[in-house]
């Protein structure tokens, strides 16, 4: 049941309804058990059969939570640490992992002459368990490190980690964040029941307009194989705007259907193209994941206070699991290197620019300095985008080859291609313009009314005439 | 809430603009966009001018039948212009919902060649929201039940969105013709009026073996009174209206009884007799048409450039030689 979906329009439409009933007439937890019913119902829409898979991993986490806090000493309260840890990789890794470990191991066994016979277990891939995984870990070690209690009721407790809107792709919720709005009453206000349709008109548009039409237009013919170097090019951007408009745009639904039901989740995305250098794009993309792997692994293996190398380190470390969390794939984990090797560039680089004229960065100069460091550095995300989007390194390969040798215009269909892409790309930068301009991601929800209606009559038309109404499966959804 | 209203007016305002529809009508592409050209052709229609208009109606099988241009070469002196409205998959059900708009450019004969695929098939409900009415499902519900209705629920959907929300209907084929204008623009091409592509040859044996071995296509469904009833509605409408109603028993491959249930012809050809007496309208069976030669079908219904020039011929002779009454 996608957003994107009349099932889970109809879904939502009668959900909310009850809810605003019950938020009237009944208690807090009469809100909250039905919100938990629906959350399981919508995750059940999927595959009923993992439903015991987000219970049992919420009353592993509620109990060792309570033994964690409750503990009569460091020892006991490690442990249980560890069995809650140890437990959520175990199940990650089983679903997610044990595929790619088993293949890889086989391939390596064959070259020294040995066939175990271990093949694919073609195990099914859990919707959602990187996301929710991540949430109850952070539960634990929030609790471990005294940073917040554990959660009174266990229903309470199994609605956090089920709470459907963040449920498939996120935004990762931390514990101390979202688990205090479910346990308090909360309070729905017009403004911010406005907001939220807000959010989900523009994660809607960024969807089903953008994101679709970029894919199945430009990105899918490439990475199928076709294209001359034009198009290649053109698709790998597309991709770039693609996954962000994708993933943004159900963070966004995902953050508007929250606010509707009073409930306030992270900022996933903040302009993240509009960021100059690695380290800025890491606090701009997919925030809740890299503040995630940030808290809870880059700082605790000491983070920049061990010197120089260890830092480089740490980074690479961090970058290389970030990318592992992505999927079983070596695409993935050369997509964290490629990071990680932009990450220590810059920390290695950055003191340089204390050193630039002073006349860069005054005025004018100052602003095409930064266009030109956005440009330079979109080009690097891109270049990590097509590592991303291959099916193997070999074909990440291929595909940076065609980009360079392959450089003719191939007809009125490139072209076209290239229509679509100035299209749709031109549409999202003048929106993210404004926003950037105006520091504010609700721009075009508190400008002007001229502006205002402007806005909505455009996304209207984009909707009707490109709103692709098969609903397409959200990338990160796989993940 | 002004967006939403903006945003309808000025859909209700362009959807009355002949400029638009123009540039749909000369841009869509032949085959994948029939339904939104076919739309485009019916709404630039203008005020009668004098001629008498011949509206052909019905599935590909019209399309495929008739050579338009032909009919209005030879026609043009005599007072006649011919419309071929024909588009795939438009079966009874669909047909019944474009009667209105058909009454409102005003023909005074419409021709619709019919075949056993309308009536003992089932209506494709992909094209349906090209069609859709709301007084289409009280029908369909009395006749086939509300638990088919459910089954094409995410049609149905997207058809009542169709209705609601101005362009919504040809959004795929008006993005095809803005690609079409551009791609025009850039290869210097300057169109006047839309490239126009009938089919032509014959399949190749193994082709009609295949599709017989694998399929009976028509037989008996649930559907069949409910055409039955939507194309006895449509004339009756058309006839109340004042249009003239012929219809033709369209020319078959001999194959065509491989796929379809035994005795189906005849029984539609009786049938179709039966209605024509009583409610008054003029019929032309398979046995009143110039003979067909296999060689002269693409596949099992549609005629190619031979076959199509002959049917063409003959419609054309029919209606010149008729006494009394014109039609």
């Amino acid at each position: 049941m996608p957003f994107n979906s009349v099932q889970f329009f109809l879904f939502f439409t009668v959900l909310y309804g009850l809810y605003l009933l019950a938020h009237r007439f009944f208690s807090h937890k009469a809100e909250n058990r039905l919100l938990l019913a629906a959350s399981y119902l919508f995750y059940a829409a999927w595959d009923w059969r993992f439903l015991s898979l987000v219970f049992a991993s919420a009353f592993v986490n509620f109990y060792c939570g309570k033994k964690i806090f409750f503990g009569r000493d460091d020892k006991e309260r490690k442990r249980y640490l560890v069995y809650s840890i140890a437990v959520n990789l175990f199940i990650l890794g089983f679903f997610k992992y044990l595929d790619f470990f088993a293949s890889n191991l086989q391939s390596l066994l064959r070259v020294i002459g040995l066939d175990p016979g271990i093949g694919a277990l073609n195990i099914i891939l859990p919707i959602g368990i990187s996301f929710y995984t991540f949430q109850v870990m952070s539960y634990a070690l929030d609790i471990y490190r005294k940073e917040m209690e554990p959660a009174g009721s266990f229903f309470d407790f199994a609605l956090f980690v089920s709470f459907f809107p963040p449920l498939m792709a996120g935004p990762i919720e931390r514990a101390k964040n979202l688990l205090p709005q479910i346990i308090r009453p909360r309070r729905i206000t017009r403004d911010a029941v406005y907001e939220g349709a807000f959010l989900i008109f523009w994660g809607f548009v960024q969807k089903t307009v953008i994101a679709d039409n970029l894919g199945f237009r430009l990105v899918d013919p490439v990475f199928a194989g076709g294209g001359s170097g034009p198009s290649v090019l053109i698709g790998v951007y597309a991709f770039a705007l693609q996954i962000y408009c994708d993933f943004a745009g159900y963070s966004n639904i995902a953050r508007g259907l929250a606010k509707c039901l009073g409930i306030e989740l992270t900022l996933n995305f903040n302009l993240p193209y509009f960021a100059a250098n690695p380290r800025d794009f890491w606090r701009r993309w997919h925030i809740s994941l890299s503040s995630w792997f940030r808290d809870y692994v880059y700082i605790p293996l000491g983070g920049n206070r061990r010197g120089r190398i260890r830092t480089i380190i740490n980074l690479f470390i961090t970058m290389l699991l970030c990318g592992f969390w992505h999927g079983a794939a070596w695409t993935f984990l050369a997509w964290g290197f490629f990071h990680a090797v932009l990450l220590a560039l810059y920390r290695l680089l950055a003191p340089l620019s204390a050193k630039l004229p002073a006349a860069w960065n005054i005025g004018l100069a100052q602003k095409l300095f930064y266009v030109a460091r956005v440009f330079v550095f979109f080009n690097f995300v891109c270049l990590g985008w097509l590592i991303f989007r291959s099916e193997s390194l070999y074909q990440a390969g291929d595909i940076l080859k065609r980009i360079f040798t392959s450089w003719h215009i191939g007809g009125a269909y490139s072209v076209i291609g290239f229509y679509y892409f100035l299209f749709f790309s031109a549409g999202l930068f003048l929106v993210q313009f404004f926003q950037h301009k105006k520091g504010d991601l609700m721009y075009f929800y508190h400008a002007r009314p001229a502006v205002k209606v402007l806005f909505y009559v455009i996304c209207f038309y984009l909707i009707v005439i490109y709103g692709q109404s098969e609903a397409q499966e959200f990338i990160y959804v796989q993940f | 809430m002004v967006s939403l209203v903006l945003f309808f007016i000025i859909g209700f305002g362009l959807e009355r603009t002949d400029l638009v529809w123009r540039f749909f009508y000369v841009n869509s592409r032949p085959a994948t966009d029939h339904f939104l050209r076919k739309a485009a052709e019916l709404r630039l229609i203008k005020e009668k001018i004098g001629e008498e208009r011949v509206f052909l109606v019905g599935s590909s099988v019209t399309y495929e039948g008739y050579d338009e241009d032909y009919l209005n070469r030879e026609a043009a002196g005599k007072g006649m212009r011919f419309y071929n409205f024909g588009s795939g998959g438009v079966t009874p059900p669909w047909l019944f919902l474009l009667r209105k708009d058909y009454i409102a450019r005003r023909p005074d004969l419409v021709v619709w060649p019919v075949y056993v695929g309308d009536f003992y098939g089932r209506p494709d409900y992909a094209s349906l929201k090209y069609f859709f009415k709301f007084e289409i499902l009280p029908r369909i519900a009395s006749y086939v039940g509300f638990r088919e209705l459910y089954g094409h629920k995410g049609e149905i959907f997207d058809a009542v969105i169709a209705e609601i929300l101005p362009f919504y209907r040809y959004n795929k084929s008006i993005i095809r013709s803005f690609e079409t204008a551009i791609g025009d623009r850039i290869l210097g091409v300057r169109r006047e009026a839309p490239l126009v592509t009938k089919k032509t040859g014959t399949q190749p044996p193994s082709f009609f073996d295949n599709i017989a071995a694998s399929e009976v296509k028509f037989a008996k469904t649930e559907y069949t009174e409910l055409n039955k009833k939507l194309f006895l509605d449509f004339i009756r409408d058309l006839k109340a209206a004042g249009v003239k109603v012929l219809i033709v028993g369209a020319p078959m491959n001999s194959r065509i009884t491989s796929i379809s249930a035994a005795g189906l012809e005849t029984e539609l050809d009786e049938w179709l007799r039966t209605a024509a007496d009583e409610h008054n309208f003029i019929y032309i069976g398979a046995r009143e048409l110039p003979v067909f030669s296999d060689d002269e079908f693409v596949d099992f219904s549609h005629l190619n450039e031979w076959g199509r020039d002959k049917n063409s011929r003959f419609l054309l002779e029919y209606l010149m030689n008729m006494t009394g009454t014109r039609y």
